[in-house]
């Protein structure tokens, strides 16, 4: 017989023994995790790259903040289109959305096409933009504004008729609006918004279709006038704002999903450990039968490599429908038909699949290649080693810490999470440990049920313990994903002071604003300071990193509310500095009294660092990263935002305020919060798939420690049952063993979602902390009833077994 | 001589003190001739089947196996020779789970790509009457019927030696006089060598030689 179809039969027959079975499925569930994961991200990178072109919109996409001088673009051969984007809101009676808004004019799109659902549900295609007076508005924004086609929407102090839905459109890749719901407009409306005016809030695109050597011309000349915040693309350039995204995405989901994979590979190792002992016997008769050593190595290690191949292949087929899952929670942020994905995900499953092998099962295979042949006649030659040797455990952490390098390829943050897993792991793990080492009682008494109980957990303390602090952790970040959905975010709206502002105004023109300080004293409603705003570039004088962006620049005299002087002195009178946050200093290294430039609307202004602040972000107040003094910039014409607080019984003034400054942007706190649990909302239901599989991750660990003990239960059972002790009672102090498991997984679990939903509380949202006692119940709840489900189909199933069963068996 | 030893010893180290299990043995066994060892429970009877069979390395002393020197060669080829020349039954009859009883008597043919294994199989399973039994596994089987086809495995292999270790030892006495009526049927239908270690004096008695170990020594 030659070794494949002996391991082939081997393997066949085995996965019907259990332990085969168990690290086939728990490898099948690392390699779906990853699947699902790597195969999603991939195909949007794909769909990012492969239709970079038509993503982009051109063979060259420029953005920035100012509009350029066209005359002094360099002649080329090809075609060239003109996008203005920015923020506005689209209302429809008294409906009111935040919507990203492009405004298009002829040669547009001038790479791939719009496709447009029209009044019929048809798909159109177009290759130029909406007519004057009508407006395209993605299928997000149509269901926010509840209209239907034909509708008319208010758009700045114009309307415009709702001609048809966006279903897919050129140049969707762009930065910094790409998560808004969207609307396509004609430039020819543009005008009569009067959205655009000086300092108004405006992104400029131009795009370019042309010849490699013009195209190369054009780069080299936005090269030259290329400023702080601008951005140059172009297709093959795949290292994109929104590919970046993806891959911090990617990156963020993976290591949610490396919790579920060190779990299966503790199971894996849990299962080679068994499947190694069980097949000691096999060994000796192989040997004694006369196999070569490599013979028995090549039919073993053939074995696992049919357990790889499976499980990469089921894993994928799963990984594949989970991610189609992640597709359709997600269907409104990406594209509608995405490219099938490439090979790297099929790679990095397979190297996931692999390395979870040698990492955790090898070391165990190991011990049968070591074997002796004489084990046939003496018992005692075979040695499958401890669990905890340290072998196994460098092997594993070799694998888990490869892992991690893997997915984030990043050794700094490799170290971090690695060594911090490893702490909190070592940490809770020694704790349950030492607990069950000093419970020990003298003697298994089963009449006494808690004596027993204590016996038998101190007995299996290693696994016992694996087993806990896999639950625990399972239901803690199960319960942290929930609590963040549902508590933080509506304690948080409650921490909000009673009166604090809850609708901000902006993009408002210096003749406006008398008229709003009327509008909003005529319903009493107290008005906060109102601030100019423009967007303004910094550069730095002498050596030093450049400064890469644009601020929200303003002016004032007085220090606003919420803010505190760190460093350096506030504006006086004679004074020409400017102050920064503490954030902006440490970000781009900027001291105090360090000399810069401002550029605010192409004026150029010599200053310096004047002072340092502390920001208080979250008082929903307009705050501000760069202020100046207003002496410097008074002759300058920016647009003006505020905000103001519109009490709950006057929630109409929010909708006379839009009809009367049809050209102001108004955000109302109670819109953004709907959005933002719309987008926690979504995340973590995607998050809530990975944290489902890491349960059931969990639940495979316990059943492969479930499975280590089975035998010596099984045998101790009968003796008992011998010995005359009744089935009921032998089925109670089971049941109520693992119960005991399920309490201590579900309190510990509990209490560190309590724990870390108080923290998150505390450090990252900044408010009052609540302490949710129902999460610590909630946690031992889920615990009690999934661990006790378990065991109670294995308890039932082990006390079904007679003596004369377990004693027949020959072992 | 299919085999000889010459001042075999066997020694281990126990707790830091060095035990001799096997002292000084002197052997010679022919081919179609049958040794029983006996003795007492840790007299070294499996110890000297091990390393007869090549299982084991002595710690001094020559083993010739058909004029080939066991006692230096490496795990490697004593397992060829194993493969090529030996055959085992033993106490536990050490069968395959996974596999049915058929498949356990064809796996040390199959091994040596014999490409009858299945007829061969067959045939000696009939010769143990178990032919009826072929498709089951070892668990559906009593300790009796796996014994029958651990022996049907053995002689399946036409080994030059066989060796049995207890091989009545877990059995009760109408299927331990049943396996040994089996056993030197079979033995006396080839022209194998039999070793057998047992504590069943009736079997022993059977054989055409007897050694008693002692202590580690030949009485």
């Amino acid at each position: 017989m030659n070794v494949v179809s002996l391991s082939l039969k081997i393997f066949f027959r085995e996965l019907k023994s259990g332990q085969l079975l168990l690290m086939f499925l728990s490898l099948t569930l690392a390699v779906g995790i990853v699947a699902s994961i790597t195969l999603f991200t991939d195909r949007l990178d794909r769909s990012l790259i492969a239709e970079s072109q038509v993503f982009l919109g051109g063979d060259l996409k420029f953005e920035t903040s100012d509009a350029i001088e066209e005359s002094n673009i360099p002649n080329f051969e090809g075609q060239f289109a003109k996008i203005y984007e920015f923020g506005s809101v689209v209302s429809n009676s008294d409906n009111f959305q935040l919507a990203a808004i492009k405004s298009v004019e002829e040669p547009y799109p001038i790479a791939g096409q719009l496709e447009i659902i029209n009044e019929n549900s048809e798909v159109e295609t177009f290759t130029s933009p909406p007519n004057p007076g009508e407006i395209w508005i993605d299928g997000r924004l149509a269901g926010l504004l509840d209209i239907s086609i034909g509708d008319q929407v208010d758009l700045g102090a114009t309307s415009l008729i709702y001609i048809g839905t966006i279903f897919s459109e050129a140049d969707r890749g762009t930065g910094s609006f790409a998560f808004a719901p969207k609307a396509i407009m004609n430039s020819a409306d543009l005008e009569s918004t009067q959205l655009i005016r000086s300092g108004s809030r405006v992104r400029y695109t131009y795009l370019f279709t042309a010849s490699k050597e013009d195209i190369d011309k054009l780069e080299q000349y936005f090269q030259n006038i290329k400023r702080p915040g601008d951005d140059i693309l172009i297709p093959q350039n795949e290292d994109t704002p929104l590919g970046r995204a993806i891959d911090r995405a990617s990156n963020f989901f993976l290591l949610g999903a490396l919790l579920a994979i060190i779990l299966s590979s503790l199971a894996i190792a849990i299962s080679s450990l068994q499947f190694t002992r069980r097949h000691t016997e096999y060994v000796a008769i192989f040997k004694a039968l006369g196999f070569q050593p490599k013979e028995i190595r090549i039919t073993y290690l053939l074995i696992f490599t049919f357990v790889a191949i499976f499980s990469i292949l089921f894993g994928i087929a799963a990984g594949w429908f989970v991610q189609l899952s992640f597709l359709s929670l997600l269907k409104e942020y990406f594209p509608a038909n995405l490219p099938l994905p490439g090979l790297n995900p099929y790679f990095i499953s397979i190297v996931t699949a692999f390395t979870c092998l040698l990492g955790f099962a090898y070391p165990m295979l190991r011990n049968l290649f070591e074997l002796s042949p004489n084990t046939i006649l003496r018992k005692t030659a075979n040695k499958t080693g401890n669990f905890l040797s340290i072998v196994y455990s460098l092997s594993g952490l070799l694998a888990f810490y490869f892992l991690i390098v893997f997915f984030i390829r990043d050794f700094y943050i490799t170290n971090i999470i690695f060594f911090s897993i490893l702490a909190f792991a070592l940490f809770i793990f020694g704790f349950i440990y030492l607990i069950f080492s000093f419970i020990k009682p003298l003697g298994l008494n089963p009449l006494k049920t808690f004596k027993m109980i204590a016996f038998e957990l101190s007995r299996r303390k290693l696994f016992n313990s694996l087993q806990i602090v896999s639950i625990t952790v399972a239901i803690a970040l199960s319960l942290i994903a929930y609590s963040s959905s549902t508590n933080i975010i509506s304690s948080w709206e409650r921490s909000l002071p009673e009166k604090a502002p809850n609708n901000f105004i902006f993009n408002l023109f210096e003749d406006e604003k008398e008229n709003l300080k009327d509008f909003l004293e005529s319903r009493d409603i107290e008005l906060l300071p109102i601030y100019p705003v423009t967007s303004a570039r910094f550069f730095r004088i002498g050596e030093g990193e450049d400064i890469d962006r644009t601020f929200n620049f303003t002016w004032m005299e007085d220090l606003p509310e919420g803010n505190k002087i760190v460093s350096g002195e506030w504006f006086n009178q004679s004074s020409d500095g400017v102050s920064i946050s503490i954030e902006i200093a440490e970000r781009y290294n900027l001291k105090l009294n360090d000399e810069i430039e401002i550029d605010v609307a192409g004026k150029r202004i010599s200053s310096f660092i004047q002072s340092i602040r502390e920001v208080n972000w979250e008082n929903f107040s307009p705050n501000f990263f760069a202020i100046g003094n207003t002496d410097d910039f008074s002759d300058l014409s920016p647009t003006y935002i505020t905000s103001f607080h519109v009490p709950e019984n006057k929630k109409i003034v929010t909708t006379e305020l839009i009809k009367q400054f049809p050209t102001s942007s108004v955000i109302s706190l109670e819109n953004l919060i709907q959005e933002i649990q719309s987008i926690i909302s979504k995340v973590s239901q995607a998050l809530t798939l990975i944290l489902g599989l890491t349960l059931l991750a969990a639940l495979f660990l316990m059943l492969a420690t479930i499975q280590e003990s089975y035998k010596q239960r099984e045998k101790q059972n009968a003796i008992l049952k011998t010995l005359g002790l009744s089935r009921t009672i032998m089925q109670k102090n089971t049941f109520l063993e693992y119960l005991t498991i399920g309490l201590f997984a579900g309190g510990l679990g509990g209490l560190l979602a309590l724990i870390a939903t108080y923290l998150i509380e505390t450090f990252v949202f900044e408010i009052d902390p609540t302490v949710y006692w129902e999460i610590l119940l909630l946690g031992i709840l889920s615990a009690v009833v999934i661990i006790g489900i378990i065991s109670a189909i294995f308890t039932f199933y082990l006390s079904t077994k007679t003596p004369k069963d377990v004693f027949s068996k020959v072992t | 001589m299919i085999i000889k030893a010459r001042n075999l010893s066997k020694k281990v180290i126990f707790n830091g003190e060095e035990i001799n299990i096997l002292d000084n043995i002197d052997l010679d066994i022919s081919s179609n001739t049958s040794l029983a060892v006996v003795g007492p429970s840790g007299s070294g009877k499996s110890t000297l089947l091990g390393l007869l069979a090549g299982l084991d390395s002595p710690s001094g002393g020559e083993i010739f196996f058909d004029d080939m020197p066991l006692h230096s060669m490496p795990e490697d080829s004593r397992a060829k020779i194993r493969k090529e020349s030996v055959a085992f039954v033993f106490q536990n009859f050490e069968l395959l789970a996974g596999l049915t009883a058929l498949e356990n008597v064809m796996l040390p043919l199959e091994m040596k790509n014999n490409k009858r294994a299945r007829q061969i199989a067959e045939k000696y399973l009939e010769k143990v009457d178990m032919l009826n039994r072929t498709m089951h596994y070892p668990q559906q089987l009593s300790g009796g019927e796996q014994q029958r086809v651990a022996i049907a495995r053995a002689f399946a292999c036409e080994a030059k030696v066989l060796f049995c270790d207890e091989p009545t030892g877990n059995l009760d006495s109408s299927n331990s006089k049943m396996i040994s009526d089996l056993l030197f049927d079979v033995f006396n239908e080839s022209s194998t060598a039999l070793i057998i270690v047992t504590h069943d004096e009736d079997l022993a008695d059977r054989c055409d030689q007897k050694i008693r170990l002692i202590d580690g020594k030949i009485q």
